[in-house]
């Protein structure tokens, strides 16, 4: 066979150009995944200079003794509701407003964008500055207004995660704006019309014309959101430190305090594979949502 | 009517933050420290941000020249550009290629890697860093810019394949066919075709890895804080925990904005004109 002349195969040339992508994919995910899941069964310790297998231990020890997952699991759930619900509603209303035609949407477009571009550190740094008792706006404004007389804290152990949870969506929402906008941008200017001449309100079109077109970056969005939120740690560190107390330890700030500040790695990563499982079921619902839009 | 006060509502949403912290970076120490807290700086200057950044500045209150803050802001703004760079280019020469055969051709098993790609993208950084931390110490990474921006490339290769992946296949497979007829081999209607044609696509990937990495703070944390290869975002945070001139923290973390909000409006370009806001290849953060 002239292999020389010939060119190359469609698998031929894909792989080629696949083969560095394959690589660093199986170097940096697959295998420190494999190594986590090692670690997971082992009582790995620094701390303790212990490295041996111990089964299923870890996993036990989550489940049936330890009284922080229970806790940790619920302020998650908490969280990843709460952040949902404010970026899917702040998202659509920034969404609807932008895809009005007005002067200056483009500067508008602009701003709206800003607080996505800002790392999350950022982030927890200005919102540590607004709710600062303090030096706060939100405290100096109600001084001001005389609604106090003295400084006020606004993050207590009781309601904490919620200000997190404004934070993150003040971050995350302009991205899901920009998914609702360019989905909202496909819908035909004439069923509106058509909607109008019918007689329908600004409510009902927005419920039987608008609504099934944002059926499905609705969902992508729902889902983007959940996975995110489950998995946020940053803005939990740097913002409260999951604090006032513990009263923000969620299962991932959970993770860090286990695995890098008590070192202690088996445990830590047991902890890790059980919030994995958790997100990737999500991630698996995200994917068939996804191939079911490419098929058809 | 209805629009403008909208308009404005979003404005005081998303700058008023933005214009808290900048307030603060333009006082002295003492007004900084007032309570309540002044609306606008009323002795404002900027020598914070030259002391944040190194430099000695003139107090007008007490009238010394002040010394600089003493904290690396700088090389970690140098750090950052570098690192984030660095990752831009390596991944979008490494996604492109593999992007556009995802898109293109047919291979057999193609929806196993489609699926280790968005599978990758799901698993929360945490969980990744933990045996990254390990495995990096035995082989002399931690705390090297190189090991940094390795371990960054598990972030951003399998995202943003995904994300041009979606962006090539929007484009029209028509001048591909005819430069293929015409007897170009794959190789050059690659290269002489496909790219040319998809550099506004390949730039926002960029933009959009070198944004993200420019921002990252948990691996940056773990991995560099404390060394030479420090990035800016973990450098601010432990200034947060040491430092008491909370004037020249807000100053400080100023600096680390403008990099991000400049690529941010270069990108608010392509992020509509392209169809790299199909909600499908888009899994950014």
């Amino acid at each position: 066979m002239p292999l020389i002349k010939r060119s190359l195969s469609d698998v031929q040339f894909g792989l080629a150009l696949l083969l560095p992508l394959i690589f660093f994919v199986v170097g940096l995910n697959v295998y420190p995944l494999g190594y986590s899941i090692w670690m997971s069964l082992t009582n790995y310790d620094i701390s303790r200079g212990t490295k041996d297998f111990i089964g299923f231990g870890n996993y036990y020890t989550v489940f049936f003794k330890d009284p922080y997952f229970a806790r940790a699991l619920g302020v998650t759930l908490r969280f990843t509701a709460e952040a949902v619900i404010i970026n899917i509603a702040l998202g659509l209303g920034i969404a609807l407003l932008l895809n009005e035609v007005f002067r200056g949407r483009g500067l508008m477009r602009m701003i709206a964008l800003l607080p996505w571009s800002m790392s999350t550190y950022a982030v927890a740094t200005l919102f540590r500055y607004m709710t600062s008792p303090d030096v706060g706006l939100l405290s100096a404004a109600a001084q001001y207004l005389g609604l106090s007389a003295g400084p006020v804290t606004f993050l207590t152990a009781a309601n904490a995660i919620d200000w997190v949870a404004l934070a993150f969506s003040w971050n995350l929402a302009p991205l899901g704006a920009f998914f609702f906008l360019a989905n909202l941008q496909v819908i035909p200017e004439d069923l509106y019309r058509q909607a109008k001449t019918d007689g329908a309100g600004a409510i009902r079109r927005f419920r039987h014309v608008t609504l099934p077109y944002l059926r499905y970056s609705l969902l992508v969005v729902l889902l983007l959101v959940t996975l995110f939120a489950a998995t946020e740690t940053t803005l939990i560190m740097t913002f409260t430190g999951g604090g006032p107390g513990i009263s923000t330890h969620t299962l991932t700030y959970w993770v860090y305090v286990q695995t890098f500040q008590s070192y202690a790695f088996g445990y830590g990563s047991a902890l890790s594979w059980i919030l994995m499982v958790i997100v990737l079921s999500i991630g698996i619902v995200y994917f068939l949502v996804l191939t079911r839009r490419r098929g058809g | 009517m209805a629009i403008y006060v909208c308009c404005v509502l979003l404005g005081l949403w998303s700058l008023v933050p933005l214009y808290w912290m900048a307030n603060l970076s333009f006082m002295y120490h003492p007004e900084a420290y007032h309570s309540p807290a002044h609306l606008y700086p009323y002795l404002p200057t900027f020598s914070n941000y030259l002391r944040a950044l190194g430099f000695s500045a003139y107090n007008a209150i007490t009238g010394e020249i002040q010394g600089p803050a003493g904290y690396p802001v700088r090389e970690g703004l140098i750090n950052s550009a570098v690192t984030a760079l660095s990752v831009a280019v390596v991944t979008v020469l490494i996604a492109s290629p593999a992007g556009y055969v995802l898109a293109r051709l047919r291979l057999p098993r193609k929806n196993y890697l489609l699926m280790g790609l968005v599978g990758t993208r799901t698993l929360p950084p945490i969980s990744i860093i933990v045996p990254f931390y390990v495995i990096g110490l035995s082989l002399g990474l931690i705390g090297t810019q190189v090991g940094l921006i390795i371990m960054y490339m598990s972030i951003t290769l399998p995202l943003m394949t995904w994300v041009l992946m979606g962006f090539f296949a929007s484009l029209p497979v028509e001048t591909e066919r005819a430069a293929r007829i015409d007897g170009c081999t794959r190789w050059q209607t690659l290269i002489k075709v496909v790219f040319p044609m998809s550099l506004s696509g390949i730039t926002a990937v960029g933009l959009l890895t070198f944004l993200m990495m420019y921002n990252e703070f948990l691996f940056a944390w773990i991995l560099v804080q404390g060394t030479p290869a420090g990035t800016i975002q973990p450098i601010l945070a432990s200034m947060w925990f040491m430092i008491g001139e909370l004037n020249i923290m807000a100053a400080a973390n100023m600096t680390g904005l403008i990099i991000p909000i400049i690529v941010c409006i270069i990108f608010q370009r392509y992020i509509m004109q392209l169809k790299i806001v199909d909600p499908v290849s888009v899994v950014i953060q």
